[in-house]
């Protein structure tokens, strides 16, 4: 369970430059690091585990 | 999975989300097709790609590939509702329907209901700011697993 306010934060991060016409997906490295600069560093917000596919969330 | 789009790629995935603000609903490839003056096949394949790329997600179906999510927006209702300016449009969730004020950069007032009890919870956005920010937020599926079925993430 979360704070609305932290999925602000989060929605703020992830969703900036959205409409860019530069906008390309988020690396893997990328996305961690959007996660953790909003507070969601718990194992539930990782990217690797040993069976994950590859891929960079959204 | 490249992380880079192709020149053609970018134009539909940006014409996708411009249409999604401008029409309140998904556009089909016809409709970006004729915004971006391309053949309705090149379109398709373009929507094709990028969901292969997780930018889109498809629904497949006699008339070719349709729009179901270009996140934030959602073709089908929702329990997330973004109301601005007039306008309206479906969120995929909470994170997303938050998105739509940032994309919009734009204030935005969000009715959502509770996946475990359908309590309605209000949330506004307005020069920035939450202005009502009771309630938490419950993901269900842990972040490694969400594309193993997004609908259900």
């Amino acid at each position: 369970m979360f704070p609305v306010e932290q999925v602000w934060a989060l929605a703020r991060a992830w969703f900036a430059g959205w409409l860019d016409p530069a906008w390309r997906r988020r690396t893997l490295e990328e996305t961690e690091r959007v996660f953790v600069s909003v507070g969601f560093t718990s194992p539930f917000w990782s990217l690797r585990p040993p069976a994950a596919p590859g891929g960079a969330g959204r | 999975m490249p992380n880079e789009l192709s020149p053609l790629d970018a134009r539909v995935r940006l014409a996708i989300h411009r249409r999604f603000l401008a029409d309140e609903r998904a556009p089909s490839a016809a409709d970006i097709a004729a915004d971006l003056g391309v053949a309705e096949a090149d379109a398709a394949e373009a929507f094709r790609r990028l969901a292969t790329g997780r930018a889109i997600v498809l629904r497949e179906g006699a008339g070719g590939p349709a729009i179901r999510m270009a996140f934030p927006f959602s073709a089908d209702p929702t329990r997330f509702r973004v109301h601005s300016g007039g306008r309206a449009w479906w969120a995929n969730c909470i994170w997303d329907a938050l998105g739509i004020p940032v994309v919009l950069g734009a204030d935005a007032h969000i009715e959502a209901r509770c996946g475990d009890c359908d309590d309605a919870l209000s949330v506004t956005v307005q020069g920035g700011v939450l202005s009502h920010t009771e309630g938490v937020v419950h993901f269900a599926v842990p972040a490694a697993r969400w594309w193993d079925d997004i609908a259900v993430t």
